[in-house]
């Protein structure tokens, strides 16, 4: 095998033994070895892929003839479609959560009329294409076997199910255990987190109390001894009471912190039509491929980059705002506004073997433009983030960054700093001018009223 | 049981769980399809019998 190839396996993919993503010229490829050569074969020929594909349920590839690649003998390649923008489990919303399970429950179903089925049902074989989930991972289909379990019921449980339910029972969150435990969360940790009434429910108490108390148990056997089948109409039943579990997890309604920003801001209105002109006509003449929209609340101005078909990824600490926001986004079928759950003063960081498995937020980067739009003032205040750092994250990871700068004699920063008189020495228009004029030249600066918020063009040295 | 050698390792313990889960849920699945089926035949019958 060659070592070059493996040394290039893109986002943990070297764990598979049956293929590798890698980059080459920077188009990604996958290399199907020998061995997931006759899975591929079937996928193919039995007319599944063609299926899913019309479904919408898993992204389009294509064989390559002849790299002019160092490959190894006999393996296949194709070029899988490219995400403009990765995605992780635990930067999902809730619904983001649960539409990804039930693409897996749809597609392991769709694979048994096939005489497939899934390997494994991990969250991270899906990312998000704007507001659509995608399954991603071509080599997890192999031949369905007589009466063998379904070998991903666990890691399913553990990887949607259990999160699902502790964002449902306990804290929206919680997905964000599967930073710690990137291979799902174990059962029987998800049990001793579970309020008692939840457990009580007979699908929590099925999949998810008596399995966890099984795998302590069971694993401590002997696997040989334990001859087990399970016909076809059985697993059906647990895909369908799977699915009927996950469908009908709804997130308790009610406002957060967040949720009512727009109606609470006291924006006048010559100075929102202001704001929204300026920033469309810098999106229009930037014309960037793609934009972040950092503190972008439901995606107000980011969208106003998504209507021009350029891709957008908002990023929002309230998970109840990014859960509006993806379902608004879903609602209209866009596929160009993805909002994402992130906390700006903690993003996401690279995981997993050698910290290659799943990229920080900064080395999906940089992109065109970021929107850091009435943020800098929280990250100060509230994250107590010097703003010499900001300048140097932002530098990091955009090439042109449009910012609302909101000036220290505003209502809400004198509500921020009412108890921190000090607070403010360290937040104002000349340290935020020495900040970002050691990375960036500004290019433009738009008073948008008599409020003192106002907006700038910066552009990277 | 073979275990499988797959790409994931889903444990002993959960295969067996998996398996007395799913024939549970099939079992259910069959009583609700015979009542369906046979159930309202069989109200029928007896609400013709009642009016006899």
């Amino acid at each position: 095998m060659n070592p070059a190839i493996l040394d290039s396996a893109l986002e943990g993919s070297f764990r598979d033994p049956d293929g590798v993503v890698f980059r080459h010229e920077g188009k990604l490829y996958r290399a199907i070895f020998e061995t997931g050569r006759g899975d591929y074969d079937l996928l193919m020929s039995s007319g599944l892929y063609d299926k899913l594909l019309d479904m919408n349920c898993i992204i389009a590839h294509s064989e390559v003839q002849d790299l002019e690649a160092d490959l190894p003998a006999e393996c296949t390649v194709i070029r899988p479609e490219e995400i403009p923008f990765f995605s992780y489990p635990y930067e999902w919303c809730f619904s983001q959560l649960r539409d990804a399970a039930l693409l897996t429950l749809k597609i392991q179903r769709t694979a048994l009329d096939y005489g497939m089925c899934l390997k494994d049902a991990s969250s991270f074989n899906i990312t998000f294409k704007g507001s659509q989930p995608a399954f991603i991972d071509t080599l997890s289909f192999t031949r369905l076997e007589d009466e063998k379990p379904w070998a991903g019921y666990r890691q399913f449980c553990e990887h949607f199910l259990a999160p699902l339910l502790l964002m449902r029972y306990g804290n929206t969150s919680l997905n964000r255990l599967l930073r710690i435990w990137t291979d799902g969360v174990p059962l029987e940790t998800a049990a001793r987190l579970l309020p008692w009434y939840a457990k009580l429910l007979p699908g929590v108490f099925l999949h998810v109390v008596l399995h966890a108390r099984g795998i302590r148990r069971g694993d401590k056997k002997n696997a040989a001894e334990k001859p087990v089948r399970q016909s076809l109409r059985n697993t059906r039943a647990l895909l369908d009471h799977l699915e009927r579990i996950v469908s009908s997890l709804k997130l308790p309604s009610g406002a957060s912190d967040w949720s009512e920003y727009y109606e609470d801001t006291l924006y006048e209105d010559e100075e929102e039509k202001l704001k929204k002109e300026t920033i469309a006509g810098w999106i229009q003449t930037l014309g960037p491929r793609q934009v972040w929209d950092f503190g972008s609340n439901t995606g107000k101005y980011g969208r106003l980059a998504a209507a021009r078909d350029i891709y957008t990824v908002a990023f929002e600490r309230d998970e109840v705002v990014v859960d509006r926001a993806y379902g608004e986004a879903r609602s209209r079928s866009d596929s160009f506004f993805c909002p994402l759950v992130m906390d700006m003063t903690n993003p996401s960081p690279s995981l997993g073997w050698a910290h290659q498995e799943r990229t920080s937020l900064a080395g999906r980067g940089p992109v065109d433009l970021v929107l850091y739009l009435a943020l800098v003032h929280h990250i100060t205040l509230h994250g107590h983030v010097p703003l010499a750092h900001q300048a140097e994250y932002l530098a990091g990871v955009a090439e042109t960054v449009i910012i609302e700068w909101i000036s220290p004699e505003d209502a809400n920063v004198l509500r921020m700093t009412t108890h921190s008189a000090t607070a403010l020495q360290r937040y104002n228009e000349k340290i935020f001018h020495d900040s970002f004029e050691r990375f960036f030249n500004i290019e433009s600066r738009i008073e948008l009223g008599a409020s003192g918020r106002c907006l700038y063009k910066l552009k990277r040295k | 049981m073979n275990i499988l050698l797959g790409y994931i390792d889903p444990g002993t313990g959960s295969y067996i769980i998996q398996v007395l889960i799913a024939g549970l849920l099939g079992f259910l699945f069959v009583i609700r399809n015979f009542l369906r089926t046979w159930g309202g035949k069989f109200l029928a019958m007896m609400k013709s019998v009642g009016r006899k």
